[in-house]
C-alpha cells in the first residue's frame, strides 16, 4: 500500500500540469474543434513539464532548495522580484480559475448556481490548507483525482473509430474550415496549460516539506515518471472523448459540463457521477497546489519561515501569505467574471511567462555549488535547451497570435 | 585549477552573500542579506564590511528605478519605520550556501511575524499544531 | 566612521583615467582578512552582472548554447583593484587606463 501510496504526489502534481481546470477546458475544446490533430502537443508538455520538474526535484533533494530561493539567490532582488510579481499574478490568476472549476463541479452535481457555491469552496480549501495534514491531503486529492480515468473508460466504450483518431493525431494540420493561426494559438493553450509553472514551484517546495534528501531521490523521480505520464494520457481521453462526441456535431466546448458530457454519453449515470468526482477533486487539488505555490513563492522569496507541515503559528506569514492569495482568487472568480474565460487567460498568460520559471531552473540545475556530482548530465541539458528555445518563441508568440486570432474565435 | 567562486578567501559579495538566506543560531529563517554595509576605519586603505541589513526597508534601494520607488511608497503606506535591521559582520559565521548567524536574530525582525500570530493567525484555532507534533 | 551600502555602489558608472567608460559596478570583491573580517579588495565592472551572478566561470558549468550566451554577456567584464581607484563619485574614476584593468575579478593581487 505504501508503495501505491509513494507516488500520489507525483499524480496530484500531474493533476495540475494536465488535469487542472485549464487543462480540462483546454484539451476538451481543442478536441471538439481541431479533433485530434493538436493531441501532438500534449506528449511534448509531459516531457517539457516532466524534465523541468525532475530537475527542481533533484535540486530540492540534493540542496534542500526550493525554486524561488534560489531565484532570488541567483537572479538578485530586482529580477527576482519582477519574477515574483508575473508568477503570483498567474498563479493567482489560475487559482481563481480553479476555485471557479470546483465551483462548477458542484453546480453540475447540485444544479445550485456555481457563485453560490464559491464562498463555500474557498472555506473547505482553506480548511484543508489548515488542519489536513501534507500527505493526507497529497494522498486524498492524488487518489481521488484518478477518478478521471472514467475519460479512459468512456473512450472505450464509446467504440471510436481508432484508427481514424490515430490518423487524426499523425496529421498535425488544421481541419477544414480553420486557419494556421488559430490552430497554433490553441497549440500554445494546451502547451501553456500542461507547462504551467506552479506545479513546478508545488512539487519542488513540497520536496522541501517532506525533506527529501539524496536517498529520496528515487522516489520523487518515480513520482515525476509514473505520475505525468499518467496525467497525460488522461488528458488525452478528455481531448479524444471530445473529438469523438463533439466534434462530428460541430458543437463548441464553452462550459465545464461539456467536458464531462462525452463520459455520460459512454457510460451513462454512473459514469457521470465518477466523472464529476474526478472533477471536483482535480480542480480542488489544483487549487490547493496553487495556493500553497502562491504562498511559497512569496514567502521563499522574502526568506521567511514557510511550510503546511509547520504549525500556522511558528510561519504566519506564510500562512497569512496563502489566506489573503485565497481571498484575492475568491474575489476574482465573485466579480462574475466567466470562470472559463479566466481559465483561458490564465494558461495563455502562463505560456507567456513560462521562460521566468524555466530559465533559473536550468541554470541551476547546472551549478555544482548547490549539486555536486547531480548536476544535469549531457542528454537532459540537450533537451532542457531544446525545451528553453521553444518555450522562449512561444512566449514571444503568444500574445501577438492572441491579439492576432482575438482570443482564438 | 582551484575553482575562483568557491575559494574561502577571495569572494564576491553580489555572488556570494547578497540574497542568500538567513538563519540565526537557533535555526529560525530570518530572512535575507538584502544591503551589505562597508565602513572606513581611521588607517584603512579600503573599506572593510561592517553589517549585514535584512527586512523589506532594505530592499527598497536595491530594487532602484520605478519599482524601488513604488516599494518605498508602500512601505511608507505600510507605516514599517525605523529603518532596516543591522546584523554586525562579528556575528556572521559565513554567507555561502546560507548565511548563518552566531546569535539569535534581533527581536525587530520578527515584528510582522508576531504582529500576524498575536492577531491574525494564533486566533484561529489550530494554529499550534504541525503535521508531526515535534515541529 | 564613514559607511557606504554595497547596493549605493552597484551600478554606478565607471570611467578609466582618460574619461573611457567602462561599464557600472556590478559587483564587490572582497577578501577574508586574518581576524576574520572581510577587506574590500576592488569591483568588478562590465555592462551586465547577469552571467557573474548566475555562477559562470565558477561553479555554473551551462549547456554549450547558454554558454555561449553568458560567455558574450561577460566578455565586457574587468576587474578594478580598489588602489587604482581614483575618486569614488556619482561616477567612479580609475587611476589607469583601462587597458591596464585585469579581465577577471579573480585576478585578485594577493599583496
Amino acid at each position: 500500500m505504501k508503495r501505491v501510496l509513494a507516488f500520489t504526489l507525483g499524480f496530484l502534481t500531474a493533476i495540475g500540469g494536465f488535469l487542472d481546470v485549464g487543462d480540462l477546458v483546454a484539451n476538451s475544446l481543442v478536441g471538439a474543434r481541431f479533433g485530434m490533430s493538436l493531441a501532438w502537443v500534449l506528449p511534448v508538455g509531459v516531457v517539457g513539464a516532466a524534465l523541468f520538474t525532475e530537475m527542481s526535484a533533484r535540486v530540492s533533494a540534493i540542496s534542500g532548495r526550493a525554486t524561488f530561493d534560489l531565484v532570488r539567490e541567483r537572479m538578485g532582488a530586482r529580477a527576482g522580484l519582477a519574477n515574483l510579481l508575473a508568477s503570483y499574478t498567474i498563479t493567482l490568476l489560475t487559482l481563481a480559475a480553479e476555485i471557479g472549476g470546483v465551483a462548477l463541479a458542484l453546480e453540475i452535481a447540485t444544479s445550485v448556481h456555481y457563485l453560490l457555491w464559491v464562498p463555500v469552496v474557498l472555506v473547505l480549501v482553506w480548511i484543508v490548507l489548515w488542519r489536513l495534514p501534507f500527505q493526507a491531503m497529497e494522498q486524498t486529492y492524488g487518489l481521488l483525482g484518478l477518478a478521471l480515468v472514467a475519460f479512459g473508460v468512456a473512450l472505450w466504450q464509446l467504440g471510436p473509430d481508432w484508427g481514424a483518431l490515430l490518423g487524426g493525431a499523425l496529421h498535425p494540420a488544421p481541419p477544414p474550415g480553420e486557419d494556421w493561426p488559430t490552430w497554433w494559438y490553441y497549440a500554445i493553450a494546451v502547451f501553456g496549460a500542461a507547462m504551467t509553472p506552479y506545479t513546478v514551484l508545488f512539487f519542488s517546495s513540497s520536496g522541501v516539506e517532506e525533506g527529501w534528501t539524496k536517498k529520496d531521490l528515487g522516489q520523487a523521480r518515480t513520482n515525476v515518471f509514473i505520475g505525468f505520464p499518467l496525467g497525460g494520457l488522461l488528458a488525452l481521453a478528455v481531448m479524444a472523448c471530445a473529438a469523438v462526441v463533439f466534434m462530428p456535431a460541430a458543437i463548441q466546448v464553452e462550459h465545464l459540463s461539456q467536458v464531462a458530457l462525452p463520459v455520460a454519453a459512454g457510460l451513462g449515470r454512473i459514469g457521470l457521477a465518477v466523472v464529476i468526482v474526478g472533477l471536483f477533486a482535480a480542480t480542488f487539488g489544483a487549487a490547493l497546489e496553487a495556493a500553497l505555490a502562491a504562498g511559497y513563492s512569496v514567502s521563499q522569496y522574502f526568506g521567511w519561515a514557510w511550510g503546511k507541515a509547520r504549525a500556522p503559528a511558528s510561519a504566519p506569514r506564510f500562512h497569512s501569505a496563502v489566506l489573503l492569495t485565497l481571498l484575492l482568487g475568491t474575489a476574482v472568480i465573485l466579480t462574475s467574471l466567466d470562470p472559463i474565460k479566466v481559465t483561458e487567460y490564465s494558461i495563455v498568460l502562463s505560456a507567456a511567462a513560462l521562460p521566468l520559471t524555466y530559465l533559473p531552473i536550468l541554470i541551476v540545475a547546472n551549478d555544482r555549488d548547490y549539486l555536486g556530482e547531480h548536476v544535469n548530465s549531457r542528454v537532459t541539458n540537450a533537451l532542457a535547451t531544446g525545451y528553453l528555445v521553444l518555450v522562449l518563441v512561444v512566449s514571444v508568440a503568444t500574445l501577438p497570435l492572441m491579439v492576432y486570432t482575438k482570443a482564438g474565435q | 585549477m582551484p575553482d575562483p567562486d568557491t575559494t574561502v578567501e577571495v569572494l564576491r559579495l553580489g555572488f556570494a552573500a547578497l540574497d542568500r538566506q538567513i538563519y540565526d543560531s537557533d535555526d529560525r529563517p530570518v530572512g535575507k542579506v538584502d544591503d551589505i554595509e562597508l565602513a572606513w576605519g581611521e588607517a584603512d586603505t579600503a573599506p572593510r564590511v561592517s553589517a549585514v541589513l535584512t527586512d523589506t526597508a532594505a530592499l527598497g534601494p536595491r530594487l532602484s528605478g520605478r519599482l524601488g520607488r513604488a516599494w518605498a511608497a508602500f512601505l511608507r503606506r505600510a507605516g514599517a519605520g525605523g529603518g532596516p535591521v543591522r546584523i554586525p559582520i562579528g556575528s556572521v559565521v559565513e554567507f555561502r550556501p546560507a548565511t548563518r548567524l552566531s546569535m539569535r536574530a534581533p527581536a525587530r525582525v520578527w515584528a510582522a511575524e508576531d504582529w500576524l500570530r498575536e492577531h491574525v493567525i494564533g486566533r484561529i484555532p489550530g494554529a499550534g499544531r504541525a503535521d508531526d507534533p515535534g515541529q | 566612521m564613514p559607511t557606504i551600502l554595497v547596493s549605493d555602489l552597484l551600478g554606478r558608472e565607471v570611467r578609466d583615467s582618460r574619461g573611457t567608460a567602462l561599464g557600472r559596478v556590478q559587483d564587490v570583491v572582497v577578501r577574508r582578512t586574518a581576524d576574520g573580517g572581510y577587506e574590500v579588495v576592488g569591483l568588478v565592472t562590465g555592462r551586465s552582472s547577469v552571467a557573474g551572478r548566475w555562477g559562470y566561470g565558477g561553479s555554473l558549468a551551462p549547456p554549450p548554447l547558454l554558454r555561449a550566451v553568458l560567455r558574450r554577456l561577460r566578455a565586457h567584464e574587468r576587474y578594478l583593484r580598489w588602489d587604482h581607484i581614483a575618486e569614488l563619485g556619482e561616477t567612479v574614476r580609475t587611476s589607469v587606463p583601462g587597458e591596464r584593468l585585469g579581465r577577471r575579478w579573480s585576478d585578485v593581487d594577493p599583496a
